[in-house]
Formats: C-alpha cells, sequence, structure tokens
C-alpha cells in the first residue's frame, strides 16, 4: 500500500492510493460489501469483515479489539499492548487523544482506522482535538479512516479535518430509517411531498416518495455520497474547500461546533497547511468567514511583517471596491485621479478599511486573499467587523505613524472608527464616489500634501515594493532584496531591478514576487524561505520530498522558495508543500523549480 | 488483568447502599418454575449481606448487585431476622431460591450456623433448594455436610460462568476465576450429587451482537455435558457498574431479544438433555435486552414460556419490522470500529 499525496487545501489532500496494484483517488468512500449489502459497481474501493477474494481494490477487516474510547487509558495501553503492529496496511486507533503516542509507536500502518467514530464525533471538541492531534503525529503520508459517519452533509468538514476515507455505512444507516440523504441534510421519505432528486434511483421511481423502497433509498443515498464526494474533491483541486465547508455547516448545529472549534482553537494547524495562494475566490457569506485562516493570516502580516513606506506622512483610508484587485475598480481610479493631481501624491499612503481583510495597504492588493475576495455589502457594519477592524486600525496606527490622516470614508465606517484617528480630516460628504466628496478629498490632498517636501515616484515605488515583499519574506529579506534597487514595468508587472539585472517580478495572477536567480542569491543570505537538498543529490527538474535534507517550517504552499545544496543555493521555484511536510515527506514533489544553476 | 479491576473498582468508589436496613431481606416472591417437569410455584427470596466477596474486592464489570448489598458486616441475628420476615411470606412451596448478590457458600457473608439454620429450615418443607456460589467457595466439606440434612432433597448450586472463553472473562467481564476452576467446582458438585445451574451471560462489554451470540452458543456447548441447567443472563444495565459507564456514554447495547431468542434457540438444539431458561431482568426497557418498542413484550412472554415449557415452537411466530436493523447489525457492526453498537 503506497501513498502519495498530490494536491493540498487546508488540512484536506488529494492523495493517490495505490491498493491491490490499483490506483485509488482520496478522499474515497470504502463502500460496505458484505452478505447483506452488495456494492454498486460504479465504486473505486472496498471494504469487507470476511475472507472473499474481490476484484476491486479491497481493505480486508479481520479480528481487532479495541476497547471503546472513554474506558481508562491503562486499558486501551493494554489492548495496544496485544494488538501487534505487524499490519502495514490499516491499524484500529481508540477514538482516545491520551493514547494516541503509544498506538503509532513502531506503527507502520498506512491507514488508521479511527475507533468510535460516531461516539467521538459527537462532542465537537474532543473529535477535533483528537483529530488534528492524530494527523499532527502520524505525518502527512498517512491515511485517516473516519468511519460509520460520513455522509453528504459533513464530507467537506471532515475533508477539511484530514480524514482521507469515509465509508457507506451512513447511506445504510439512513436508508433504514427512511431517509434520504442530501448534502444539506437527510430528508425522510415519509415528509416529502415530491422526489427531490433525479438520481438514476429516484428518476426511477414513479411512487409517491413514502412508498420508496429500502434499496431505492439505499441505492439513491449511494449516489448522495459520490455526488458529494466529487464536489468535495473539486473543491480541493480548486482550492476553495473552505468555502464548500461554511456553506455545508450550516445546516447542522454540531457540523458548526466543529467547524467554530477548530477555528476558535487551531488556527496554527490550519494556517501552516493552508496554501498562501489560491486560484479561488473567498466568498465571505458566513460568521466564519471572518475566521478563515488566509485572511487572519493577512491581518497578522499586516501588523506583523509589513511597514507603511517610509516616505509616506499622510495615511489615505478609502472604502473597498467590489472589483478586486481595487484600483482596477472605477471608484478606486476616481480616487487615485484625484490623488494623482494633487502634486504631491508619494507623500500619502493609501490603506482600505474593507471585511473582512480590516486592513489592507494599496502595495498589498495583490496578494490572497485581498486579491479577490468577495462581501455582501448592505451599508450596515456587524459588531464582529467592527470590533475586528477597530483592533487591527488601533495595532496599525501604533507600529505606523503618519503626520496626519485623511479619512475618505462612509459616515457608517467613519462613525466606529472616527474615536481612534487622531489629527484626521474626513473628506468623504454622502458617499465616498459623489462629486461633493470628490471634489473634498481633491481639495484637502491638495492643501495637505503639499504640506511637505516632495517624494520621487521611483523612491516610493522601492518602498511599496518593499513593503509587498516584507509580507511575503519578511523585512529582513524583503531589505535585502530591494536594497539599490529601482523598479520599472507597468503595474502590476513591477520588477525589481539592480543596475540591468532582474532580481524579481510581481505576478498578477499569483499575488506575490517571483525570483530570478540573482533575487534569489539575494534572498539565500537571510536564511529565510528555503529548503536544503542532501549534497549527493543532483537537481534535475522538481525537488522530490525524498532528496530534501532540511525545509524551513515559514514555508506554505505556493510560496516562493529557495533550494540550497552544500551551504550554495542552487535553485529558486515554488513550495508544492508547507515546509513541515517538504522535510517529513518521503514521496512527492516539494519545489516546483523556475530556476536552475 | 488489574487494569479492568482497578477500574471496576474505581466506579464502586461512590456508591452508597440501596438500603442500611440489615434486619430487611432485598426482596422475596413466588414465581413460576419447573420441578420434576412439572411448573409450579417457587419461592424466592433474596437475603442482604455483607456483600459479594469479588463485588468488594472489584467486582464484575456488568454486576450491579452489590448495589443491594450492605457492604458492612451484616450480623447472624439481622441475617435471621431476614429469613423470619421472608418466611411470613412463604406459602409452603416445594422449590425455595436462594439469593444473596453474592456467594450463599461464602463464610464471610452467610455463617455456617447461619446457612445451615436456614437450610434445615427449608428442608422441612421443600423438595428442592437453590442457592448461588462462585466456584471458589465450593468444597467437599461444605457440600457434604449441607447433603447430611438434604437427604434425598434436590439441592441445586448456580454458578456464574458467563462465558467458557477465558479471554471474554478476563477482558471483558474481570470475573477473578478461571473456566478451569469452573470445572474444578463442578466436579465436587457431581461427587457430591448436587445440581449445576450455570449462568451464562448475554452481551458482555466489548464485544459486538454477533460476537456475543456466538460466544454464547459457544459457551453452551463447552458446557452441556457438565451442567444441569443453562440460565441465561442478558446483561441489563445496573448502576455503578462499567457497564453503566460504557452505556451512558453510547459504547454499550444491551442485547436484543432476536438474539437472546436465537441463542436460546441454538442451545436447546446442541443441548437437548440440558435445561435452557433465561430470565431477562429489565427486559424491553433502554437497559435490559430490547428490540423495537413495538414487538418486546411478544419476544419477552415467548422467553418466559420456553424457560418453562422447553419448546422452542413458541418462537416460531415472532417476527417485526426491526429485524432487517437486527440483521444489519449482525452484518455490518464489526465494519463500524464501536460506532455501530447502537443501530
Amino acid at each position: 500500500m503506497q501513498f502519495s499525496v498530490k494536491e493540498r487545501d487546508g488540512p484536506a489532500r488529494i492523495g493517490e492510493l495505490i491498493v491491490d496494484r490499483k490506483r485509488i483517488v482520496t478522499p474515497n468512500i470504502l463502500f460496505v460489501d458484505t452478505d447483506r449489502f452488495k456494492t454498486p459497481n460504479y465504486t473505486d474501493i472496498l471494504i469487507i469483515n470476511n475472507k472473499r477474494q474481490k476484484e476491486k481494490p479491497t481493505l480486508q477487516i479481520s479480528n481487532y479489539f479495541v476497547y471503546p474510547k472513554d474506558i481508562p487509558k491503562e486499558l486501551h495501553l493494554l489492548s495496544i499492548r496485544d494488538y501487534k503492529k505487524d499490519n502495514e496496511k490499516y491499524y484500529v486507533i481508540p477514538g482516545n487523544k491520551n493514547v494516541i503516542d503509544d498506538a503509532l509507536k513502531d506503527n507502520p500502518a498506512s491507514i488508521f482506522i479511527v475507533a468510535n467514530a460516531l461516539q467521538l464525533f459527537q462532542q465537537p471538541r474532543k473529535f477535533t482535538d483528537f483529530i488534528l492531534e492524530l494527523r499532527a503525529k502520524i505525518g502527512y503520508e498517512k491515511l485517516i479512516y473516519f468511519p460509520s459517519i460520513g455522509n453528504p452533509a459533513n464530507f467537506a468538514l471532515l475533508a477539511y479535518s484530514g480524514v482521507d476515507l469515509f465509508d457507506s455505512v451512513s447511506a445504510i444507516l439512513a436508508a433504514r430509517e427512511n431517509t434520504l440523504l442530501f448534502s444539506n441534510g437527510g430528508y425522510n421519505t415519509n415528509e416529502l411531498h415530491e422526489l427531490p432528486c433525479s438520481c438514476p434511483s429516484c428518476s426511477k421511481s414513479k411512487d409517491k416518495p413514502c412508498n420508496m423502497s429500502f434499496q431505492n433509498i439505499l441505492n439513491h443515498n449511494y449516489f448522495a455520497i459520490l455526488d458529494e464526494l466529487k464536489q468535495v474533491r473539486n473543491a480541493i483541486y480548486q482550492g476553495n474547500l473552505r468555502s464548500l465547508v461554511e456553506t455545508r455547516v450550516k445546516t447542522n448545529p454540531n457540523l458548526t461546533a466543529v467547524f467554530r472549534y477548530l477555528d476558535a482553537n487551531h488556527y496554527d494547524f490550519l494556517e501552516k497547511r493552508t496554501p498562501i495562494t489560491s486560484k479561488s475566490k473567498v466568498i465571505a457569506t458566513t460568521k466564519e468567514s471572518m475566521f478563515r485562516p488566509e485572511i487572519r493570516r493577512f491581518q497578522k502580516r499586516v501588523i506583523n511583517r509589513f511597514r507603511k513606506p517610509e516616505s509616506a506622512k499622510i495615511l489615505l483610508l478609502l472604502p473597498c471596491s467590489a472589483k478586486k484587485p481595487y484600483s482596477f475598480s472605477k471608484s478606486h481610479r476616481l480616487y487615485r485621479e484625484k490623488l494623482n493631481n494633487s502634486g504631491n501624491p508619494f507623500i500619502a499612503h493609501e490603506v482600505i478599511v474593507t471585511s473582512p481583510m480590516g486592513l489592507v495597504p494599496r502595495e498589498l492588493e495583490l496578494i490572497y486573499p485581498a486579491s479577490s475576495y468577495d462581501i455582501p455589502v448592505i451599508g450596515v457594519w456587524d459588531e464582529d467587523e467592527k470590533k475586528m477592524i477597530r483592533d487591527l486600525l488601533v495595532k496599525y496606527l501604533d507600529i505606523n505613524k503618519y503626520e496626519l490622516i485623511i479619512a475618505h470614508l462612509p459616515a457608517n465606517i467613519m462613525q466606529f472608527i472616527e474615536d481612534i484617528l487622531e489629527n484626521s480630516y474626513n473628506t468623504c460628504i454622502d458617499n465616498p464616489t459623489s462629486k461633493k466628496s470628490l471634489d473634498k478629498l481633491s481639495s484637502t490632498l491638495k492643501k495637505k500634501v503639499n504640506l511637505f517636501d516632495k517624494i520621487k515616484s521611483q523612491k516610493r515605488l522601492r518602498e511599496d515594493l518593499q513593503g509587498f515583499a516584507s509580507y511575503q519574506f519578511g523585512r529582513k529579506t524583503a531589505e535585502k532584496l530591494l536594497k539599490d534597487c529601482i523598479i520599472k514595468g507597468k503595474y502590476p508587472y513591477q520588477k525589481i531591478m539592480h543596475n540591468n539585472t532582474q532580481l524579481g517580478m510581481i505576478i498578477k495572477e499569483r499575488g506575490l514576487v517571483s525570483l530570478t536567480i540573482n533575487g534569489a542569491e539575494r534572498v539565500a543570505k537571510s536564511k529565510e524561505y528555503w529548503v536544503e537538498i542532501y549534497d549527493d543529490f543532483t537537481l534535475k527538474g522538481s525537488v522530490f520530498a525524498p532528496g530534501v535534507k532540511d525545509a524551513d517550517k515559514m514555508i506554505r504552499v505556493g510560496d516562493e522558495v529557495i533550494v540550497i545544496k552544500n551551504n550554495k543555493l542552487c535553485a529558486v521555484g515554488v513550495a508544492q508543500m508547507n515546509g513541515d511536510e517538504i522535510k517529513k515527506s518521503l514521496h512527492g514533489e516539494a519545489v516546483k523549480v523556475r530556476h536552475r544553476i | 488483568m488489574n487494569e479492568i479491576a482497578q477500574f471496576c473498582r474505581n466506579l464502586k468508589k461512590d456508591f452508597t447502599p440501596k438500603s442500611k436496613d440489615a434486619k430487611k431481606p432485598v426482596s422475596c416472591w413466588s414465581e413460576k418454575d419447573v420441578l420434576d417437569d412439572k411448573i409450579i410455584d417457587a419461592f424466592v427470596i433474596i437475603f442482604r449481606t455483607k456483600g459479594c466477596s469479588w463485588a468488594l474486592n472489584s467486582g464484575c464489570s456488568m454486576c450491579g448487585y452489590f448495589n443491594d448489598s450492605m457492604w458492612e458486616n451484616v450480623s447472624d441475628s439481622d441475617l435471621l431476622a431476614q429469613f423470619d420476615t421472608a418466611m411470613n411470606n412463604y406459602s409452603g412451596q416445594n422449590f425455595i431460591k436462594i439469593f444473596t448478590s453474592g456467594s450463599f457458600l461464602d463464610d464471610k457473608e452467610i455463617k455456617p450456623i447461619v446457612r445451615k439454620k436456614i437450610l434445615g429450615k427449608l428442608v422441612e418443607t421443600a423438595d428442592k433448594v437453590s442457592v448461588e456460589s462462585r466456584p471458589e467457595f465450593i468444597t467437599d466439606e461444605k457440600l457434604s455436610e449441607i447433603k447430611d440434612y438434604f437427604k434425598s432433597k434436590t439441592f441445586e448450586i448456580g454458578i456464574g460462568l458467563e462465558s467458557a472463553s477465558n479471554f471474554v472473562r478476563e477482558h471483558c467481564l474481570n470475573k477473578g476465576f478461571t473456566f478451569e476452576e469452573y470445572k474444578k467446582a463442578t466436579k465436587i458438585l457431581k461427587k457430591q450429587d448436587v445440581k449445576l445451574k450455570t449462568y451464562v451471560l448475554i452481551k458482555p462489554p466489548f464485544l459486538t451482537e454477533k460476537e456475543s451470540i456466538e460466544d454464547a452458543i459457544n459457551t453452551v456447548d463447552k458446557i452441556k455435558t457438565i451442567t444441569d441447567t443453562v440460565s441465561f443472563n442478558p446483561t441489563n444495565v445496573q448502576r455503578n457498574t462499567l457497564v453503566n459507564y460504557l452505556w451512558n456514554r453510547k459504547q454499550y447495547r444491551p442485547a436484543w431479544l432476536f438474539s437472546v431468542v436465537k441463542i436460546l434457540k441454538e442451545s436447546k438444539k446442541t443441548a437437548g438433555s440440558v435445561r435452557i431458561k433465561c430470565d431477562i431482568a429489565g427486559g424491553g426497557s433502554i437497559r435490559g435486552a430490547h428490540n423495537c418498542k413495538l414487538c418486546d413484550r411478544r419476544f419477552l412472554d415467548a422467553v418466559y414460556e420456553f424457560s418453562l415449557s422447553q419448546n422452542i415452537n413458541v418462537f416460531k411466530e415472532l417476527d417485526c419490522n426491526c429485524k432487517e436493523k437486527w440483521l444489519d447489525q449482525l452484518d455490518i457492526e464489526d465494519l463500524g470500529f464501536g460506532s455501530l453498537v447502537n443501530m
């Protein structure tokens, strides 16, 4: 049994599992195949409890003895001692956090089957703490099978918790209760006026829903779990599983509880596994969206890594626009026009006040998720949003000092931040894009920007890019990268040039600086975002995990990283795993190399 | 297995005995039983003693009868007072069954002199007296003394073997004796011509429904040549026990009545000459063996009837829609890895 991870999206991943010499994509559903339940022919992998030969890949379970999860640790340790760790396929692990270490010791198993999954899942805290600890301890290259409870409503959340394998048991149990499963929950056929489904099983059924046979309901449920499984896999491929989870958990308080507990207590675990870039948009339509790891990471980096451009003396606060990045919108084009015509535009630093991002300095607007998010706007801010923005603004202004502030923000924002702003001028009269407001913005800017010495464009461009690079690499590395450089190229495709040598370039689609070898040389000096490969590893194409000796823990999927060999730079590219996974894994592509020496 | 013993002991830490009145028996009543192939009335007395020696040490994982015990010494005069109280309700039944929630032959629970007074009195009127004991208290000396005054009357001892599997008794039940020790005790009974009733547990904790059926049937197969009677006890969830602890956490379900019936039918087939009976404490409730609410009564009645008549035809007409769920559980419970305890 061999397993390798192909795609990552938070703790969820697309993997490839070789069973009985056949290839299975995970997450997947193990279909129960027993005397009473014959698996349908469209399934990928089976789970059985007797010794029948199967043509399909099969996980055959034979006798195991595991105490129920809440039995004292001492008893678990006894059964763990007696349960020989000689099965390289699977191991049934008690759903009890306190025994994970003992169960994993010298354990060669590929698949960890969680015992008492149903009881555990009813305790959101215990479930979350357990499953995350199990994942942290078994690493990235083993699978978690969470039996019996996986259904269309919770697959997304389970996958987002790091579960790789589900089964068809809930389809059977639901069918026995005359319940049709859907991604928004289960519906009892006795309570349905018509069948809300056109799967092959339901479309055959001409009867009233209440007359549906067990077998037809079961067949529907089999289709339903497979449908949702594919939705989940597609979402992982697209990098937007989180959005799917946010919609799915809405229908069930227990799922929402698990999800909120996960966000509230395991940010580090989630953040570490959340890619730094994404092809997808953040759709922030739920309360939980505010706590998305990429959003909190953005907020933290704005405070901890980012610093305002040195030469900027005026803070210009702006509202967000529906179109992203903001400067491509009509409204922001208008604001910028006023700024550019003010006579000393580079003295002002634009910062966008927005939910759920908080504060987005103009120079970071290309960075995910600031570059691509959408929220419902009704002109009323809820208390959580207000608090989040206030907290960030207080912290931000504490670190980044301006001489004065021009706030071009509508009243519904001003009313909850006005008291924080010192020495500020409000230029928004009614709505920010009205002629009256824009005129006031323009006249105020003209008056204020010329109180200061004129700042040259090139100086600010360089500072802005340093701010961008600080967000990406940290301040120390950004300073090294930008030293004595000039910025060329049309926004957003700006190039970092030293003399006539290009060091790097912002790629809008990626929202990060991509480095050249020369740029990488500079980053290499600061020992950050590095992957060190073994001295005898010959780099041809990508860097593969087995060739890696060590890697920076800060690295996230999608990060720009440099590759070091024998203390010398040898390549630069894009991380396909986080630093921890790069270091620990024995399989898979770790860095997609762009330039090589 | 000190660990399971320790756990069973810990679960008893905070309990207080149900009653503090050592002069009153736990209970006494009259019920139907069989004597010489005839259905007759039997008189039952449950004494309130100090408690089962094993329960006082750690106790079996499913047994909560210690809740009825005093957990302190009960004087001889109190025991005799209990006996007098019980005998006030005695109406001359030929068959008398005595329980102590422990071992009647344990000298620490019932002193020899009290034991002799009680048995001596009963044997005056009854043809058969039945008591219970753990095997370690069954000795040649005790039995020959009792047989001395029993003469031709029938003396029966019930032993709670629960399962012939040492694994089950050790890892699931904390029973505290082996199958071999049970067999040793039964040899003494045979020698002294004392009848043997063996209690077999249905649904020990930690086994699946299917495993527990197999365990019960297998146990009957192993003891069918040793015992005169098999009395099946489906586990009911009693307070302050390991089973109760699991049940509260949705990690234990008492047996299905379908399973009980299946076990009774199989047992009667494999051990035709042995009396097979089954007393379902708490039957039909969520703490006892149950199916669905609709069919429990019919099943309980049939089991009761079978216990008296030994006729498996009483099970013929039994069926219910919930059977599918039971069959599902037998079929896939092991693939739930503990999740499918309650299906």
